[in-house]
């Protein structure tokens, strides 16, 4: 089934090549090269002429009217009151997706549906079964005329599914709770105990919190050590080679949701409707979805100016709290005809071959893989020393800690775009939650949670690294945020996911999504105390360090710091940026004056707006791609 | 939550069981190695860098306080990790050499079968490994040297490995044994910039910034683990060089060869010395000079680009070692030659090609095996020698004797004002710290200066040219130290017990008063 799922011409019927042809709307040249595309690649001559820009939307849809003697019918609000609400109560949002029809009025046993597909193979069955028609009578609409009805019939539904679906789904697995009641008395009571232990004997209780924060950064260490080395190890592996993308065969390819939620960026959109165009995969069965806010005007106009091609899709998301990038995401859900979804931003320049790779790589990893990461880096990470050290730190993470953790078959904490999914397993973990503002995050470990696999793809998507301090403030900020709410909602039930997803995944867990915040906030702290130590050689603090503790300290002072360094030092090799090498030396003040103040400004967040997304400005790089 | 499924981590059954064996191999030779070092203990031998380890081991658990900061900071920690995990010296020593010929062997057998090796070689290899008088006595009783055989060894696996695959993990592996070559005999850092300068050299030609990056990266870790240890130094001890005005300390009481070959200490002595040790132990290097042959006679095919900075690693290790330090190497570091040699032949089997040299190389090794039986045996006043005297029985007792007899004469529970730079196997072997009185020590210099109120005995060693203690009674050993009496001497330790009999008592409780006080 392609984009627009039309059956093949029957005979009989006039052609719909030579309709339009007829009508002057495409030459005999453009005809011959689409049927040449769609002998190589597949799909469907519509739409492919749609997408070589051949034809207008409407010019197409007129034509199937034409060639499948239906009367064709564009959105209009009289349309809208023709529709007997009665008939649509009795389907839901994601029957309508599937069969693509929209009743509009019974009588006499006779169905009238509204559809952009009229020769579904599936739809008249499914129509008669439903309303218990003796016969179908289909009127044509254009797809986007079939999502605005959608859209006005069910919009309140939609909306709400968007924001608090997960939470209907599952209200544990939902970060729309900050802190449950349990959590909430537990950390009450630990309040009070640490109160009540400070008060009656403040010397073991700084012990015992030192004790266990130094512990902390040591375990942490040593377990990104044996990851780093894990992933180092199979530097050169390609988990997708080149011959296995170019063996593909096109015509089999599935269809390739690409969903792009966007929100105040009419300076970059161009960028990745450029990068879009240029992928390498059929476009008759890319299903392109920009997903705009209903007050953003600008983009819209500015994504249209970019002259996407016409089998693309803009779909506004009604204007609701939160306004976040999950909820317009898990609205374009709705939407999506894929097998296959994935995300991108604006900025992203994706590699053209990264959808066949992960065709590839689902292929390879099994029906359990829910979900597949590529890599991201920077296209202008030589800009200033905040891009090279951010540059720097996400090579480490997707090219050597995110292998490490594939190595070892342990939860991947996703990145914020170029995660490709299974849209089934999808709509089943519940998409994304709304009020997690590190959605992926989230979603990799809902997957691992529900014993699913998250795996990679050696596939890289560039990006716009931040080049201003403020601006990655704001932005860090909302990921540790989001790592925060992620910890809270998968401990509320500790016990149940260490029984689910064993000992190992539930410490990684615990390690890198409560273990980073954890040692981002007492870094200060340690600094703080090393500081003052070295200049006035105090002993006042000697009784809070007894020996252990003070020679884990030492280990994680000298050491710990090392370690920073030098796998910092290691990100350059993979991608061949060694001019970044020197910046690494940077790593402890990278973490202090950046990773810190991130998350004390995100724990502050945490209690007075939990759901507030800082945007990150785009498009301020002096660097142009 | 969801349907909730769990996963299992991939460790495949195939893994566990060669993990199991492995186990089981490390298990049984180390076994066998703390079985051969009790039977020597009872026989009166310990290395002295065992019985030094296994007295700074003691005086971290048992010491005055429990302190990690009693072991002192002169010498390199890494040895010192093994025997704290354990507390025992012979056990430690055993295992980790357990561990070294375990995958030692396991390494030759994968050559065998994978044809690196011939089986001629291979046997005259695993006879070193498991027969050899001077691998038994590195793996048994020298843990420094032990260990760094198998970092220099490993070393040199990841640099033939990224010369020939660039796989940043190999490099960035080398960067961190690097930092332990450091941390487990300091003067192995000067093998590091030979490495990182080639590595660099390479890829600079081409790639200036990777070479550059290349040196950083192999650099940067023995850099920061060394001002680490000068920063350790400083804390603990108020000098970050202390370790190394405390050096020569250090290598004259461990040293394996009891006399001294006191020499200056710079490039010509250093090379003379070279030279003196090669010719004096030719036979045994004689694979490392054919080796060295190959390496330099000119030849159609390219050779690696590691194989020549491998070859000299032994060499400049000699001249570190000789141009900081006023003792002889030790002998078995003599292994450290064969196994560069056998390392470059494995790694550059194609380049060496023709099977006569391989020939002529099998031949050398079982040359350097047999003289690796006869040659410790010959040379006299080393614990080579004696090691294997009292092994074979040639030797009833051993180095030990003088210190047994000494204790003997000790015999109450009363405390001992000792300085251990030299006299630490009287500490070890009483397994009792508490009982002496030892530099680290705060209290240390306050009853040097009037022993007599707090301790019964004063031993004094005449050898070391730190012994605090001759230090301020210079002619203690000469029998003479203000309110004691000489009881004997033992070797070079002189024993003292203090003349005021009566108030022995007094003494006692002053320090036990003083004890008290803090």
């Amino acid at each position: 089934m392609s984009v627009s799922g039309f059956p093949s011409e029957q005979k009989g019927r006039q052609q719909l090549g030579s309709i339009l042809l007829e009508q002057g709307k495409i030459t005999k040249k453009q005809l011959e090269d689409a049927l040449k595309i769609q002998k190589e690649k597949g799909g469907r001559l519509g739409w492919l002429l749609l997408s070589l820009g051949y034809i207008s939307r409407l010019d197409l849809f007129a034509a199937l009217a034409r060639h499948f003697s239906l009367t064709f019918v564009l959105y209009s609000p009289e349309l809208v009151n023709l529709i007997d609400a009665r008939l649509t109560a009795k389907l839901n949002i994601s029957e309508i997706n599937t069969y693509h029809v929209i009743p509009i009025s019974f009588k006499d046993g006779v169905l009238k549906v509204a559809t952009d597909y009229p020769n579904h193979p599936d739809t008249d069955e499914f129509c008669r079964q439903r309303f218990h028609a003796k016969k179908i009578e289909y009127i044509l609409v254009t797809d986007l005329d079939l999502m605005k009805l959608v859209q006005k019939i069910y919009g309140q539904e939609l909306i709400d599914q968007s924001i608090n679906g997960l939470f209907y789904r599952n209200p544990q697995e939902s970060a729309y709770s900050v802190f449950t009641k349990r959590q909430v008395v537990f950390l009450a009571f630990f309040f009070y105990l640490s109160l009540a232990w400070f008060y009656y004997d403040a010397t073991s209780f700084l012990i015992t919190v030192f004790s266990f924060c130094q512990l902390v950064f040591f375990v942490t260490v040593s377990y990104k050590l044996v990851l780093s080395l894990a992933g180092a190890r199979h530097e050169q592996r390609h988990i997708v080679t080149k011959d296995e993308v170019e063996a593909l065969d096109d015509k089999t390819l599935p269809v390739y949701t690409v969903l792009v939620p966007v929100y105040k960026e009419p300076e970059v959109i161009h960028v990745l409707v450029d990068s879009l165009k240029k992928m390498d995969y059929p476009q008759g069965k890319l299903d392109i979805i920009l997903l705009l806010e209903e007050d953003d005007r600008m983009t819209l106009e500015a994504a249209k100016k970019a002259s996407p091609p016409g089998n693309w899709r803009f779909i506004i998301v009604p204007d609701a709290l939160p306004k976040t990038k999950p909820k317009a995401c898990n609205y374009g859900v709705f939407f999506s005809r894929g097998e296959l979804l994935t995300i991108y931003d604006a900025e992203d320049i994706p590699e053209t071959d990264q959808l066949k790779k992960a065709v590839v790589g689902f292929q390879k990893h099994g029906e359990s893989c829910a979900c597949l990461q590529a890599a991201l880096n920077y296209f202008n990470a030589n800009e200033n020393i905040i891009t090279k050290l951010f540059t720097l730190e996400y090579s480490y993470w997707f090219d050597y800690l995110l292998p490490g953790l594939d190595r070892f078959q342990l939860p991947i904490p996703l990145g914020g775009t170029s995660n490709h999914f299974r849209v089934k397993i999808l709509k089943d973990l519940g998409a994304w939650d709304p009020y997690n503002v590190t959605e992926d995050a989230d979603l990799g470990i809902r997957a691992c949670a529900n014993g699913y696999k998250v795996g990679i793809i050696n596939s890289t998507t560039f990006e716009e690294a931040n080049s201003r301090y403020g601006n990655w403030l704001r932005q860090r900020s909302r990921w540790i945020k989001g790592y925060m709410q992620t910890f809270l909602v998968y401990n509320r039930h500790p016990i149940k996911m260490l029984r689910t997803i064993g000992i190992v995944n539930w410490l990684s867990f615990q390690l890198f999504i409560g273990g980073a915040p954890l040692l981002f906030l007492v870094t200060p702290i340690a600094w703080a105390i090393f500081i003052y130590w070295l200049f006035t050689h105090s002993t006042s603090l000697d009784p809070f360090f007894p020996p252990l503790v003070l020679y884990i300290g030492l280990f994680n002072l000298l050491i710990g710091n090392f370690m920073g360094i030098y796998l910092n030092m290691l990100a350059v090799y993979r991608r061949g940026m060694f001019q970044l090498l020197p910046s690494a030396l940077l790593n402890p003040l990278y973490w202090l004056l950046g990773h810190s103040v991130s998350a004390y400004k995100a724990l502050w967040q945490l209690f007075s707006k939990p759901f507030y997304w800082e945007k990150t400005e785009h498009g301020i790089s002096k660097i142009k791609t | 939550m969801g349907s909730a499924r769990s996963r299992p981590n991939p460790i495949s059954s195939k893994a566990l069981r060669r993990y199991a064996l492995l186990s089981l191999m490390v298990l049984l030779v180390g076994c066998g190695l703390t079985m051969l070092n009790l039977f020597l203990y009872e026989h009166d031998f310990a290395s002295r860098c065992l019985l030094y380890l296994g007295e700074k081991a003691l005086l971290v658990h048992d010491g005055k306080p429990p302190r990690l900061e009693n072991m002192g900071f002169s010498s390199p920690p890494f040895p010192h990790f093994f025997v704290l995990l354990a507390n025992n010296p012979f056990v430690a020593t055993a295992f980790v050499g357990g561990m070294m010929i375990t995958v030692a062997m396991l390494s030759l057998y994968r050559g065998l079968t994978k044809r690196y090796i011939s089986m001629p070689l291979f046997s005259v290899l695993l006879c070193y490994l498991l027969l050899s008088p001077l691998s038994l006595f590195l793996f048994a009783q020298q843990l420094p040297d032990g260990i760094l055989m198998g970092l220099l060894l490993l070393s040199y696996y990841h640099l033939f490995k990224y010369s020939e695959q660039e796989i940043s993990y190999d490099l960035f592996l080398f960067g961190l044994l690097s930092a332990f070559l450091f941390l487990t005999k300091f003067q192995a850092v000067a093998v590091v910039p030979m490495f990182g300068i080639v590595l660099a050299a390479k890829y600079g030609r081409r790639h200036p910034l990777k070479g550059l990056a290349v040196l950083l990266t192999s650099l940067f870790p023995v850099i920061f683990i060394s001002l680490s240890w000068c920063y350790l130094n400083w804390v603990f001890l108020g000098d970050p060089l202390y370790f190394l005005t405390h050096w020569n300390a250090l290598t004259d009481t461990t040293s394996s060869i009891s006399s001294l070959d006191l020499q200056p200490r710079d490039l010509e002595a250093g090379i003379k010395a070279t030279i003196h040790f090669f010719t004096q132990n030719m036979p045994i290097l004689l694979p490392y000079v054919l080796t060295g042959i190959w390496i330099f006679a000119p030849q159609d095919r390219p050779k690696k680009d590691m194989a020549l900075p491998v070859f000299l690693t032994p060499m400049v290790f000699l001249l570190a070692h000789y141009m900081t330090t006023s003792t002889a190497m030790n002998q078995d570091l003599l292994l450290l030659f064969v196994a560069t040699a056998v390392s470059i032949r494995i790694y550059c089997r194609e380049q060496m090609g023709d099977s006569l040299f391989k020939g002529i190389f099998t031949l050398t090794m079982a040359i350097s095996l047999v003289m690796s039986f006869w040659l410790p045996c010959s040379h006299n006043g080393s614990e080579e020698q004696l090691f294997c005297q009292v092994l074979t029985g040639e030797r009833k007792h051993g180095n030990l004797t003088p210190y047994r007899r000494l204790l003997d004469r000790i015999r109450s529970q009363d405390h001992i004002l000792m300085d251990d730079t030299s006299n630490y196997p009287l500490v070890f072997m009483t397994q009792e710290p508490k009982k002496f009185i030892l530099p680290y020590e705060y209290e240390f210099e306050m009853i040097l200066a009037a022993p007599q109120h707090f301790v019964r005995y004063i031993i004094v060693s005449d050898t070391s040219s730190q012994d605090r203690i001759l230090g301020r009674y210079p002619l203690a050993s000469v029998g003479i130290v203000p309110d004691f009496s000489l009881i004997g001497q033992f070797g070079n330790m002189y024993l003292y017990e203090a003349s005021i009999q009566k108030g022995h008592g007094l003494h006692n409780t002053r320090l036990h008063e003083y004890m008290a006080s803090k």
